[in-house]
């Protein structure tokens, strides 16, 4: 097969004539980023931060193989500048980690960083915290060599406590035991926890933990931004590396796939704050990497971008997903995903008659959490069940002649 | 003067509607599609003598299953995933074999997902349309699910009960189906049996190849790949091929029959086009093997 390798320095070479003139916005990357180029001269502007404590130097853009199985966009990647891999024990029951480890053996150990990550028998889903009965230091050691084995390498640079939810199981003392002795063995340069489920609580919890160097946490314009900016913000004055990951927030805005998110613009956002040292948006196209690859040279987030991403955030807030796991949980037995539809046809649609008909029907009295002091619906899309019960009910007053 | 009163209380009560629903933040020209059954299947999982069947998870949805299974998320819901329901069989020693059963929008795509997950090299076993085996798990597709049965658990009672819970989840779930028809287009001759996927997007590399069924071959010395795409027109194929001259740079008559695209990242790929169908070799050493397989697999797909 012809394989047309990418020369790094060479495409950096060419790429210098669309960046010439490029100006870059500094202000949010001042005291923990700079632009260089990857071959030593001042040519292409990549922007670079360094990942916390580990001293590892990235672009503001990596590669999250996790859908990626084509390794000739791999090896696209590595050649024009991508130098962080991210992949996980458990992606494609290892195809992933056997894909890379083909293209890595073409490449110097030293010209990338790769992280993998191991989700540790034994923990249960719904909790994050472990069954210690079902974990054994022997079964996440063997894992791990295993992911190894398959990536073809010595060591890896991050080995990540793969889907932490909690606190508890952050600190849960046989994992966190094996991982430092993983680290001690010089098999993980470093040590790092990814969480996509309570994010803030776990940011905390790493950089309190003494033993945690970096996390991979989703983060992105869509939630819960001012609490994980301070998460954020503690962890990294704990000297932690944060990767961002997730950070298209889904593709659209909508259930209905009608308003697509801008994802060039979702990653921008994510760089934005300083703290944030890379990202992996996951590849599986040659055009996503280019994409990523202008946005690596230039991060700064448009007007109209940001206008895109404060309408679609607002617009996506108001969607119910239909998950139905609210159903068992309302003291009263009131039917939350009917008030959640009605709320969107008000809000969202602005279709008035289709809310008031669904109230009615439902045959409630306006004020259907009367007597209730504590809302015991948790959502899956956190949002506050009993407010817009009681917002929304209040159209059942309305005369019908006014609402059709 | 009463239709002047009444049009001034309907105006002060529109007023309020209209202040009630300040709120509104935009107005969407689509309505709501909201359909409990298309968004939500329901599995009765089977009883199973001396297991006890717990189902304490919450059914698992495109927006909530990285909580399940973190960033291999993505793969599922790039395979059309619409839901996923778990259940626990626990014995009485406690042992606890868990069925997953993960729902896709159709056959084809839960078997795209299978495929990516699997291996030739596997112990594949007689599970639903197709399935395989390891001591602590059964994986297997059946219609429009790809089901996992697995266990953290070890001992006898749970290897000897995992392909017992396997088959009970599998009959549960009704008649199998065959694999996707598709895969009856591609030639028997040097195939490497149990190599077929299905790809949902993204083919290559390139946002323009979707949903591309593969399988490997091997002859001789040479290993590679045959493709198919079926779609709707021939003009969609035009467009494929279109867009891949448009990556390459190539400049070439778009029409029907064999053309050789120089990918820079992928190497030289060899493509039919005919009618709604294109096909493939790509890994080819030698043109000649590609010519052959390509007539072979032309010849299943004319018949």
């Amino acid at each position: 097969m012809e394989r047309n390798k990418f020369n790094r320095r060479g495409f950096l070479k060419s790429s210098v004539i669309g960046a010439t003139g490029l100006v870059v916005g500094q202000k949010a990357f001042a005291g923990s980023s700079d632009k260089s180029s990857a071959s030593g001269k001042d040519e292409a502007k990549i922007v670079y931060r360094t990942l916390g404590k580990t001293g590892i130097r990235l672009p503001i853009v990596s590669m999250g193989v996790m859908r990626a199985d084509n390794p000739n966009l791999v090896r696209a990647a590595l050649d024009k500048g991508i130098q962080h891999l991210d992949t996980a024990h458990g992606y494609q029951r290892g195809r992933n980690e056997e894909m890379l480890g083909e293209v890595l053996k073409d490449y110097p150990r030293d010209s990338y960083t790769i992280a993998t990550k191991i989700s540790p028998p034994g923990q249960d889903r719904r909790t994050g915290s472990y069954n210690a009965d079902e974990f054994t230091q022997e079964s996440f050691m063997e894992m791990f060599n295993l992911s190894l084995e398959r990536l073809g390498l010595e060591y890896v640079d991050i080995l990540y406590h793969h889907g932490v939810s909690s606190r508890e199981g952050l600190m849960f003392e046989p994992v966190a035991d094996v991982m430092r002795k993983i680290k001690k063995s010089g098999r993980a340069r470093f040590l790092g926890v990814s969480t996509h489920s309570n994010e803030a609580e776990v940011l905390v919890a790493a950089a309190e933990s003494g033993f945690i160097d970096v996390v991979l946490t989703a983060y992105n314009f869509a939630k819960n931004v001012e609490e994980m900016n301070a998460a954020i913000e503690k962890a990294t004055s704990a000297g932690l590396g944060i990767i961002a990951m997730k950070p298209m927030a889904g593709l659209f805005f909508d259930k209905e796939k009608q308003h697509p998110i801008n994802t060039q613009a979702a990653l921008k956002w994510v760089l934005q704050n300083p703290n944030v040292h890379t990202s992996i948006p996951g590849f599986t196209a040659f055009d996503h990497l280019e994409d990523s690859f202008a946005i690596m040279e230039n991060p700064e987030l448009t007007g109209e971008e940001k206008r895109h991403l404060e309408e679609g955030k607002n617009m996506a807030s108001l969607y119910c997903i239909g998950c139905q796991n609210c159903l068992d949980q309302c003291r009263k037995n009131l039917p939350v995903p009917d008030f959640m539809r009605a709320y969107m046809y008000t809000y969202g649609y602005s279709n008035l008659e289709k809310a008031y008909n669904l109230l009615t029907d439902l045959d409630l009295s306006n004020d259907p959490c009367s007597g209730c002091n504590t809302c015991t619906v948790t959502c899956t899309k956190k949002f506050d069940i009993a407010s817009r019960i009681k917002d929304v009910s209040r159209l059942i007053n309305v005369p019908k002649e006014f609402i059709t | 003067m009463l239709n002047t009163r009444i049009f001034s209380r309907r105006l002060r009560i529109l007023m309020l509607v209209l202040i009630f629903v300040s709120g509104i933040q935009s107005v969407l020209p689509f309505d709501l599609i909201y359909n409990k059954n298309e968004i939500a299947g329901d599995i009765t999982f089977p009883e199973i003598k001396g297991w006890k069947l717990v189902q304490d998870y919450p059914v698992y949805y495109p927006e909530n299953l990285w909580d399940y299974i973190d960033g291999a998320a993505d793969a599922y819901l790039s395979y059309l995933f619409i839901d996923l329901h778990i259940a626990e069989y626990v014995s009485k020693d406690g042992n606890i074999i868990k069925a997953e059963v993960y729902h896709h929008k159709a056959p084809e795509y839960a078997f795209g997902i299978y495929s990516i997950e699997r291996t030739p090299d596997y112990d594949f076993q007689d599970y639903g349309t197709q399935g395989y085996a390891e001591e602590s798990l059964v994986h297997f597709i059946t219609r429009d699910y790809y089901v996992k049965v697995i266990t953290n658990s070890s001992g006898e009672e749970v290897r000897q009960s995992i392909p017992l819970v396997a088959r009970e989840v599998a009959e549960s779930l009704g008649d199998p189906g065959p694999m996707p028809e598709a895969l009856q287009l591609f030639p028997e001759r040097g195939k490497v049996v149990h190599s077929e996927k299905f790809i949902a997007d993204n083919f290559l590399g390139h946002q323009f190849m979707k949903r591309v069924f593969t399988s490997d071959y091997s002859e001789g010395n040479e290993d590679f790949m045959l493709f198919l795409m079926e779609k709707d027109s021939p003009e969609e194929c035009k467009e494929i091929i279109e867009a891949y001259y448009g990556f390459t740079g190539q400049t070439v008559e778009l029409k029907e029959g064999l053309h050789t695209i120089t990918d820079k990242y992928n190497g030289t790929l060899y493509m039919i086009w005919e009618g709604n169908c294109i096909w493939g070799a790509m890994n080819v050493e030698d043109p000649a093997t590609g010519k052959k397989y390509l007539d072979l697999m032309g010849a299943n797909i004319r018949q």
